[in-house]
């Protein structure tokens, strides 16, 4: 650190003053469990707001630059699985991001140290540019691609669509939960373990795809996360500075791990292997070099000196890795006429480097991919949801299907709570229910919504039909001539039902 | 840690956007931390080196051919992996904890 800049810094930090006119805890709004009083705090990234305008200006400026010369000069026309697959993928980042910035609202007034409240308040102000890129992006696709139904719906589809209900309850989890947790959630997992993976490493997959303005959008984003990666670590080496943050802190390192994991990283696993045609790195691959071996070996296993033990369920997320994107592309795949995007099936080539990449791939999956290519065609009326039995049930706190690790050997199970059965995906999320049932009791899923409704009024009621008011905006392959109408779902017979609740266990308190 | 396949990691490294700017940063990290491994991905650029990482705002402006400055540099910075140290001169990046 150079004199000049250290002291600049200084200076600046001694403005700081307390109001007299309001209690610290009117003030806080929301208090927080974990301990920081009397802790010197951390300075991240050193930045004064002058500067980070002007870079934030630079950052802009380059990028929407790509965007006129994008639009003017007719470059190839990007590859339709990956476009397709945008709809979808695209659809729930401004949510995320947007959230983001409520969440360092909410940390700026109630994480008191000021050297960390200069840190949130700019990457805020980040999150809200990275709001506006990504809707910024889903208008220029809009504008360009030769499909547009679905980018169109996208931002409606966010906060309706089945998908989305995975990513929506890890937001407000990570808005309802403890202000300093926030930041543990977001700023260590969700962007320090896990936002390489998905800005860098699928940017180059835009770029390989044709999709030159997504690949600069991620990039520009993933600028703003060194910062935040700073802010998260400079909140966490302070926190480390008081052993009655201990335990705290390795129960929301417990909580987090596991959270992001069925939730942020499911995502990326699913649109790392099942959007692309150009391969590169499997989504195992990526991981685990990224997350495991970087952000594991490289940043979580030095936390054990202060006593820090790794995630309870570490070994299932590395074993996961064989499965994530595979379980989760049955799913997606399987429930099309309730997405907004056209889908593109794997093929006899996808299924090799599959299997490659992923020895024993076909076992599990090849039978669900056959079958699924055998019910494209509207005239076959085979719906390969009914085929497989129907939807089946969601996790109480991720709203993931309950079909993880793999469809066929899940770990769903169901307990009671105050007289009432909840039902979860794994022992990770039954134990982040019971630590804090209050949080998450009430919220309801999809079958709670829908149960009873013949297929097509699903579709209808949630507004996934293109403009002649009869055609789905999903279809099960890219080709356009033939596409499924209402009336095709209406003649499959499809009736949305709640499975059978899984056998019940008991838990330990 | 107990766990099966995570082995310690003491690597550090950068992220940077490709273009003229990140090839002449690499280049000058190359030559100011002469063990440092270049990798190209396309769309970005890795550097990387065992425990720490000097980029030096002299250095790459020397590769430049022209005057740069630590913020430019962070526009281009899209991630780095380590503890990041920012001064006027340079951008240091050490291993997460190693103190």
């Amino acid at each position: 650190m150079s004199e000049s800049l250290a002291k600049a810094y200084d200076r600046v930090k001694s403005i700081d003053w307390e109001p007299t006119y309001i209690r610290p805890e009117q003030k806080m709004v929301e208090q927080t469990r974990f301990h920081l009083e009397g802790l010197k705090p951390v300075d991240p990234f050193k930045t004064f707001v002058r500067e980070y305008f002007q870079m934030e200006q630079e950052k802009d400026n380059r990028h929407y630059a790509i965007l006129e010369a994008s639009s003017r000069l007719s470059d190839p026309e990007p590859d339709p699985r990956w476009m397709e697959g945008m709809k979808f993928g695209l659809s729930n980042l401004p949510g995320i991001e947007y959230s983001a910035a409520r969440q360092m609202g909410r940390m700026v007034r109630s994480v008191a140290p000021m050297e960390l409240r200069q840190g949130y308040m700019m990457q805020g102000l980040d999150e809200v540019r990275h709001s506006q890129l990504e809707l910024n992006t889903l208008r220029h696709h809009m504008r360009s691609w030769h499909d547009p139904a679905g980018y169109d719906v996208a931002m409606h589809a966010a906060g309706t669509s089945v998908g989305g209900g995975i990513f929506r309850a890890m937001l407000e989890d990570l808005l309802t939960c403890d202000p300093v947790e926030t930041s543990i959630g977001l700023q260590v997992f969700v962007e320090t373990a896990y936002t390489n993976v998905f800005f860098v490493g699928l940017s180059s997959a835009a770029a390989a795809h044709g999709d030159k303005m997504m690949a600069s959008t991620m990039l520009t984003i993933q600028s703003d996360e060194a910062r935040h990666m700073a802010n998260g670590w400079a909140t966490f080496a302070t926190l480390l500075q008081d052993d009655r943050n201990i335990p705290l802190i390795q129960q929301a390192l417990d909580k987090w791990a596991w959270r992001i994991h069925t939730s942020l990283s499911v995502g990326i696993n699913l649109f790392t292997d099942y959007f692309v045609s150009k391969r590169q790195e499997s989504a195992k691959e990526m991981n685990m070099r990224w997350v495991f071996d970087e952000f594991y070996g490289g940043f979580y296993q030095k936390l054990e000196k202060y006593g820090i033990k790794a995630p309870q369920h570490l070994d299932r997320m590395i074993a996961d890795q064989d499965h994530l994107s595979h379980s989760a592309a049955v799913y997606l795949f399987g429930a099309w006429p309730v997405f907004f995007h056209r889908y593109d099936g794997m093929t006899g080539a996808d299924m090799e480097w599959f299997e490659k990449k992923y020895p024993g791939w076909y076992a599990n999956y090849g039978s669900f991919w056959e079958a699924y290519n055998k019910c494209t065609d509207p005239a076959g009326q085979a719906l390969i949801l009914k085929e497989l039995g129907g939807l089946p049930n969601f996790c109480q706190v991720c709203q993931l299907p309950t079909i993880f690790p793999l469809p066929t050997a899940n770990t769903e199970r169901s307990c009671m709570h105050d007289g009432k059965r909840f039902i979860f995906c794994s022992q990770g999320c039954q134990e982040i229910f019971f630590n804090d049932p209050l949080h998450y009791q009430g919220y309801q899923s999809f079958l709670d919504r829908y149960e009873g409704f013949e297929l097509s009024d699903v579709t209808r009621d949630m507004g996934f039909v293109r403009e002649d008011g009869k055609t789905l905006i999903a279809q099960p392959t890219l080709d356009m001539k033939r596409m499924w109408t209402l009336d095709d779902i209406k003649r499959c017979d499809y009736v949305v039902q709640k499975p059978l609740p899984p056998p019940l266990v008991e838990v330990a308190l | 840690m107990s766990n099966q396949g995570l082995a310690q990691n003491h690597r550090v490294s950068v992220k940077l956007m490709a273009g003229e700017e990140a090839s002449a940063i690499a280049e000058a990290a190359c030559v100011d931390n002469p063990d440092a491994v270049l990798e190209d991905y396309g769309s970005y650029l890795t550097v990387s080196n065992e425990i720490r990482l000097d980029l030096n705002i002299a250095t790459i402006a020397e590769e430049l051919g022209r005057p740069y400055d630590v913020p430019t540099l962070l526009v281009v910075l899209a991630s780095y992996t380590g503890q990041v140290e920012v001064s006027d001169s340079c951008i240091i990046i050490t291993e997460a904890l190693s103190n």
